[in-house]
């Protein structure tokens, strides 16, 4: 029977085991505390794959009393070759009971052929506990890499080549891995150093690696799906009210465009939820920022979202007279050259006086006849141009800050002006005319099913190549 | 073994989007994916592929939620189809079988009937094509876009009419409909041709019953063409079948033998029985306009009532377009996900309990300490003693490293400070701050109290350094602490950081 290979991520207490486990599977539901021994059993986890368990990792309390445990085994050691022995009697001693119990657990999966992890905080100085915990690792025999996992800023620069001198000596391998920080290509090449610990789990990790190339395009193709779907629903939605004949329709008109707008900022809420979700960053919460502080988490309808997000006003004025020559160019070719593109020129001209004017209002309000009598108010849908490119802009920079977001960290995203790198600016001029084409039939409610295909289809393009 | 995957239906593709529409307005996405991770546990591996994925967890949705409409449209669709089916049959044989044995006064103008029950329909359907092929143009389909999908909203609003469901999900699904607008075309375009395919099969069925039942006779008469003319345009009609059928075509002669004038001579003098050969004549047409049916009208018919069979499947299928799919798919079968096996015990090492009165450092200046400062600090036991001097106006007595390898070499440091010493002195106990208080140090200072009696005040100091100096403690590590030391209910025990709080 082919055993699945194990990983077992041992430390000191609160040296940000879980941290690691918890970007490693992409899953912030891994419990992280900073209260010491907040993992208090064995957790496991298994990376499946088709129904199948390619490798596992083992979630451990940390050591307690190294100290103590070490000087249990060199009071029973007898030859040097002979350690892997005392480790066992030591387990088959205490297991279960007395003041090792957490240390009997973290040892027994390594007794029964699990390679080591063992994570310590390049933040700190090494202290005596971790010669003792590397001692008794070295004595189990098993393959074990050490990973320095700095938990806050290092006290100097000497710390981290402290614990390399001291790793050294002990461990097959040390890297560095600051499961805070690291985003999804370090994640992959920390599984990848794992292949040089255990050389018999080389194919499972590559099996391994493969199912998470393809979880991650998986999870991009979901996201690329949810962004159109949510610009879709916000380029079409319209709030309508139902007006007596006499009514005071100025006095209805605000009211109405205030549900109007928290519908539009529901739904990009309701897309981050989602975003989020299909990344597995199920405890993460987006907080409304100041405004003005944090491009992401500001208003969608702010100042600095609008000045800074979306196409630039030339770039915007150039697709509407290229839309609008476009146009005109058919009734140039329909009389055979005969306006002499005229057709063009009006079409041209129309055009970027459209966007001119139109990028001055969100969504136009009318005030309809009803049948029975009575008026009836309503809002949308958005004409403005640069909205789409907006929604776009945040729903993808969120898209870029979630996934490369690791899994141990916790607390609020933040999307720095220095970060910002304009999505819909940057772009090639066919993408652009491309997304330009989608939104303008979007907007419409003749809007068909390809018209969404050629959207998603974009927009995973444009997630592909962050 | 996995099972065969089903056709997508068209009741699918509205499930489909009655389910996505209301996942949509779901407020807890943990919801969903709990429930969708249910279901997945129900669908075996070989079944996990794309679409039978969607469709397997489509079937365990409607078995969970009978509300889902699907399958009630889809019959109300098909009980309309059969309506026309019917409708269809009941017109082509009623309007055949009128014209042909109503009035036999006078030979059945073959060019008018030909005209009505093929060259109309062969008509309507070369114009059906036509627009389809039309509607590939992107100019024609913004101009005729809110026509075409006029109808299937009629159809829309007719089921709204007849099932509540119906519209509860039009008003829930919001602008779902349109997402499936091209099944519902294809929907309206198989009924009518159904239709189509069945007034063609009532007309020939009626052509048929009355040659046999009432034995019309066909002739011919116009001011438009000659029997030249009329033979090539008959010749051109028959061109298909000629060579295999050629009693189902005619020639010059025998059409020159069936025309009549609107005098009626000639079927007067058929009438009044002048034998056998010119009956004969008279019953020429038949198989030639029974051939233009089937042909003309009853198998482009048949082949469009196929075809939009088809082109509904298709339809339905890209409903279930993979990308779209995306987000539900990767709930259900994620390509690569992590299960944890067991559970994390939420149960912390330190209890919050016995809130301790905090004596240690009371009325102590000026008296004489004893350090014990864990090993691997980086600070001598000069900057020690100053800064205790300077800062508790304490003098050091003795001083010593403890939290060596050797456990047992603690204990000797406790002794060490303690024995013969005074009681009001205090044990000053510096640890790195940054390290959690694990049992190795809830032991030592347990071991530590047992050694320096019952009333020996004792301060955990915690030292934190940053370039090799001094630093204010991090707050967490500072509560940490002292969470850990009044669990221990000792009054005489207490935690500082080693250099004051600013």
């Amino acid at each position: 029977m082919q055993t699945v290979p194990t990983f077992v991520v041992v430390g000191y207490v609160n040296r940000g085991k879980s941290s690691v486990i918890s970007t490693l599977a992409a899953d912030d539901s891994v419990e992280i505390s900073s209260t010491p021994g907040t993992t208090q059993h064995n957790a496991v986890f298994e990376l499946r794959a088709q129904g199948e368990t390619l490798i596992r990792f083992i979630d451990t309390p940390g050591f307690e009393r190294p100290r103590d445990v070490y000087h249990w085994l060199k009071a029973h050691e007898t030859d040097p070759g002979s350690r892997r022995q005392v480790v066992e009697a030591f387990v088959k001693e205490h297991r279960g009971i007395g003041m090792f119990k957490q240390e009997c657990e973290l040892l027994e999966p390594i007794l029964q052929g699990a390679a080591i992890l063992y994570v310590v905080d390049g933040s700190k100085p090494p202290m005596t506990s971790a010669s003792a915990e590397m001692e008794i690792l070295q004595w189990t025999g098993q393959p074990r890499m050490a990973l320095i996992n700095p938990t806050r800023q290092p006290q100097d620069e000497t710390t981290e080549q402290q614990w390399r001198a001291q790793l050294d000596q002990f461990f097959h391998l040390i890297r560095t891995f600051n499961a805070h920080a690291a985003d999804y290509p370090r994640r992959l090449a920390l599984l990848r150093s794992l292949r040089e610990v255990d050389q018999q789990a080389a194919a499972a990790l590559d099996r391994a690696i493969e199912a998470l190339q393809e979880s991650r395009a998986q999870q991009r193709d979901a996201a690329a799906a949810i962004i159109a779907d949510t610009l879709t629903q916000m380029l079409q939605l319209t709030k309508e009210k139902k007006l007596a004949a006499d009514a005071d329709v100025d006095a209805h008109r605000q009211p109405l465009k205030e549900q109007y707008l928290a519908a539009l900022r529901d739904a990009e809420s309701r897309c981050r939820d989602r975003i989020l979700d299909v990344y597995g960053h199920h405890e993460l919460t987006v907080e409304q920022a100041v405004a003005g502080e944090d491009l992401l988490t500001d208003d969608l309808f702010s100042k600095s979202t609008w000045t800074q997000l979306g196409l630039s006003r030339n770039q915007l004025i150039s697709a509407g007279v290229a839309a609008g020559a476009a146009a005109g160019g058919m009734v140039d070719l329909s009389v055979g050259g005969a306006s002499f593109l005229a057709g063009s020129l009006i079409g041209g001209i129309l055009g970027g006086a459209g966007v001119w004017y139109g990028s001055n209002q969100l969504a136009q309000t009318k005030i309809l006849g009803q049948p029975m009598a009575g008026k009836l108010l309503r809002i949308g849908p958005v004409s403005d141009p640069q909205f789409p490119w907006i929604i776009l802009d945040r729903a993808v920079l969120f898209h870029r800050r979630i996934a490369n977001r690791a899994h141990a960290a916790r607390g609020l995203l933040h999307l720095d002006a220095t970060d910002l790198e304009n999505v819909s600016r940057n772009m090639g001029r066919g993408t652009r005319s491309e997304f330009n084409h989608c939104f303008k039939d979007l907007r419409k409610s003749r809007a068909t099913e390809k018209n969404q295909r050629e959207l998603r289809e974009l927009i995973a393009a444009q997630l592909a190549d962050e | 073994m996995g099972t065969r995957m089903r056709r997508i239906r068209f009741a699918d593709v509205i499930d489909l989007e009655v389910q996505l529409a209301r996942d949509e307005s779901e407020a807890s996405q943990a919801k969903l994916r709990l429930r969708d991770r249910e279901i997945a546990n129900r669908i075996n591996a070989e079944d996990r592929q794309e679409p039978g994925l969607s469709l397997r967890w489509l079937d365990e949705m409607r078995k969970a939620d009978g509300e889902l409409p699907g399958q009630r449209v889809e019959g109300a669709c098909r009980a309309l189809g059969g309506a026309l089916v019917v409708l269809g049959l009941l017109l082509g044989f009623g309007l055949v079988w009128g014209w042909l044995t109503l009035d036999q006064s006078q030979p059945v103008n073959v060019i008018h009937f030909w005209s009505v029950t093929v060259g109309l329909p062969a008509g309507l359907f070369v114009l059906w094509v036509v627009g389809l092929v039309l509607r590939q143009l992107p100019w024609f389909s913004r101009w005729a876009g809110p026509m075409s999908s006029a109808i299937p909203e009629l159809l829309q609003w007719m089921l709204a009419k007849r099932f509540s469901q119906w519209r509860q999900w039009l008003a829930a699904a919001g602008g779902a409909s349109k997402r499936t607008r091209t099944a519902w075309l294809w929907m309206v375009h198989t009924l009518t041709q159904r239709f189509a395919l069945a007034f063609g099969i009532g007309a020939v069925a009626a052509l048929v019953a009355a040659f046999y039942l009432t034995d019309p006779a066909f002739g011919w008469r116009s001011r438009l063409m000659d029997t030249q003319q009329l033979h090539r345009v008959v010749s051109a009609i028959t061109w298909p079948w000629a060579s295999v059928m050629p009693s189902a075509t005619l020639t010059e002669v025998q059409i020159e033998q069936t025309q009549y004038s609107s005098m009626g001579e000639r079927f007067a003098d058929v009438q009044a029985g002048r034998g056998q050969a010119g009956h004969a004549t008279w019953a020429m047409w038949w198989p030639m306009v029974l051939m233009s049916m089937v042909v003309y009208v009853l198998l482009p018919r048949a082949a469009a009532v196929v075809g939009t069979s088809w082109a509904l499947k298709r339809a339905a299928a890209r409903a279930f377009d993979p990308l779209r799919l995306a987000p539900l798919r990767q709930r259900l079968a994620p390509a690569a996900e992590f299960r944890t096996s067991a559970k994390y015990d939420h149960k912390h090492i330190i209890a919050q309990t016995q809130q301790a009165p905090q004596a240690a450092l009371q009325n102590i200046a000026g008296q004489r300490c004893h350090v014990l400062q864990w090993t691997g600090l980086g600070i001598t036991r000069q900057q020690v003693a100053a800064h205790l001097q300077q800062r508790f106006a304490l003098q050091v007595d003795t001083h010593a490293e403890v939290g060596q390898l050797d456990p047992d070499a603690d204990a000797q440091a406790m002794h060490a400070a303690t024995q013969g010493k005074d009681e009001a002195e205090p044990v000053m106990v510096i640890v790195p701050a940054w390290e959690p208080p694990t049992s190795e140090y809830r032991d030592f200072l347990a071991g530590l109290r047992k050694i320096a009696g019952e009333r020996r005040p004792i301060e955990v100091l915690l030292y934190e350094q940053h370039a090799g100096e001094p630093e204010q403690v991090n707050a967490e590590d500072q509560r940490t602490w002292q969470q850990m030391v009044r669990s221990m209910g000792d009054a005489y025990l207490s935690v500082l950081p080693f250099v004051e709080e600013a």
